[in-house]
């Protein structure tokens, strides 16, 4: 009994933690006109509803971006922030967003880095004290001339 | 349940809230001065949760546009070396120094060298036991597709991700770290091998200097895992490119803009750093050096 309960919570943790690796593969739903690959810098990450996240990837000259968000419905609004010298873009989405993926595209022009900064609200609607996945894709393709 | 039952489930569930809160604290220590940073809005900022991503030797090589330039055997660690690495430090470094090499054989096509280093990769996997990361029969996946360059060029790709995932899924960071050391530094030593002599304005050693943005974000995620022996000792080259990389001379620095086109926008503007000679030899140097010293068994 005493191995079974260790067991049953180790198994409770290493789910909660893992769920979210694979969501913005398994769970975003890309929208029709997606031409973009996968670029490897996309992330799933675990948050308390009102929790902020940041991260810093790189973007290459002559390269089109997309970066879409998509979360569970227990997240609250996204709000969205690109930094990167004198560039700040600011959205905030929607909590009913939820699968439906809500992205920005942009071309690039010079290779830089960038800060992303993601805070998600709490929400009315659901209550929770567990960690919920929001997943973050990136998709690139070279700029047309 | 009884009452030592609860008390397990207590000291469980304490140990587990311990150790997300561990991550936390982690993370908090690893955000560094950054003047973008200082600009934020601390106030509406508070958690300081920050990750830290780079582009994989796919994406390097892509970037870098090795394609047009002949494939090169000599380049590459040979894929049957593969077993002589016998510690847990050189099969994660050589992991990742073959996933480099199969970037760059994928992406030459040189399909039937691929399953040499697919089978190297999955080797070492299970030598550092990390062969569950692989959710398909890898192998099988290849051999399926031996004579589709697209796919295998997607076969992968999709390796190299569910590494990452498995990694970072399982608390593995400070693996995933010094694999991504590795393959970095295979990545530029195989790009600077195609360069024999300076030119400033030679296309790929204008792009191989703005790796100095991959090589930022990869230092500063490594530098969370320095109290790990085998991250210590795979840094050392990291931060000795990087003391170059943070020398190098702003080229031109225009103001940065966004515009808006249609639906969509353009960023534009910003630095573009220079390497002079002596600094271009001193990076090679260091990254040859690196290079020997990971694959030397």
């Amino acid at each position: 009994m005493k191995y079974l309960l260790i067991t049953f919570f180790a198994l409770l943790s290493f789910a909660a933690h893992s769920q979210c690796v694979n969501f913005h593969k398994e769970n975003c739903n890309l929208p029709s006109t997606w031409d973009y690959e996968f670029d490897s810098q996309s992330l799933s990450v675990p948050l308390f509803s009102g929790q902020s996240f940041r991260f810093k990837a790189v973007f290459y000259e002559g390269k089109d971006y997309f970066i879409g968000f998509c979360k569970e419905a227990e997240l609250g609004e996204i709000k969205f922030r690109f930094l990167s010298e004198d560039i700040v873009i600011d959205n905030t989405y929607s909590e009913s967003m939820n699968d439906n993926l809500e992205f920005i595209e942009f071309s690039n022009t010079a290779t830089r880095i960038a800060i992303i900064e993601i805070k998600v609200g709490k929400t009315k609607v659901i209550n929770t004290n567990e960690r919920k996945c929001l997943g973050v894709i990136i998709g690139t393709k070279n700029t047309e001339n | 349940m009884n009452a030592s039952y609860s008390k397990i489930a207590i000291v469980l569930i304490t140990t587990l809230f311990s150790f997300y809160s561990c991550n936390n604290d982690k993370k908090k220590e690893s955000v560094t001065d950054n003047t973008i940073i200082l600009e934020l809005d601390e106030a509406n900022f508070t958690d300081n949760l920050t990750y830290y991503r780079f582009p994989s030797p796919e994406e390097i090589f892509e970037y870098i546009k090795l394609t047009g330039i002949n494939y090169s055997d000599e380049l590459v660690n040979p894929a049957y070396y593969h077993d002589k690495y016998t510690d847990t430090y050189s099969q994660t470094i050589n992991m990742g120094i073959y996933i480099s090499d199969l970037a760059y054989i994928t992406m030459f096509n040189q399909q039937e060298k691929s399953l040499d280093y697919f089978e190297a990769i999955h080797y070492l996997s299970e030598a550092i036991r990390i062969s569950s990361a692989f959710e398909d029969p890898l192998l099988n996946r290849i051999s399926d597709n031996i004579d589709n360059v697209d796919s295998l060029v997607i076969i992968a790709s999709d390796a190299y991700q569910d590494i990452v995932d498995y990694l970072v899924d399982n608390d593995m960071e400070n693996k995933l770290s010094v694999l991504s050391i590795s393959a970095f530094i295979e990545s530029l030593y195989i790009t600077l091998s195609y360069i024999d002599v300076y030119d400033a304005n030679s296309e790929m050693i204008k792009r191989l200097v703005d790796q100095k943005y991959a090589l930022s974000n990869l230092y500063e995620y490594s530098m969370q895992y320095e109290k790990d022996k085998n991250v210590k000792k795979a840094i050392v080259p990291i931060s000795a490119l990087k003391e170059i990389f943070d020398n190098l001379q702003p080229e031109k620095q225009t103001s940065t803009k966004v515009e808006n086109k249609g639906n969509k926008l353009i960023l534009s503007g910003g630095t573009k750093y220079v390497i002079s000679e002596e600094e271009f030899t001193k990076l090679k140097q260091i990254i040859n050096d690196a290079r020997a010293e990971f694959i030397k068994f």
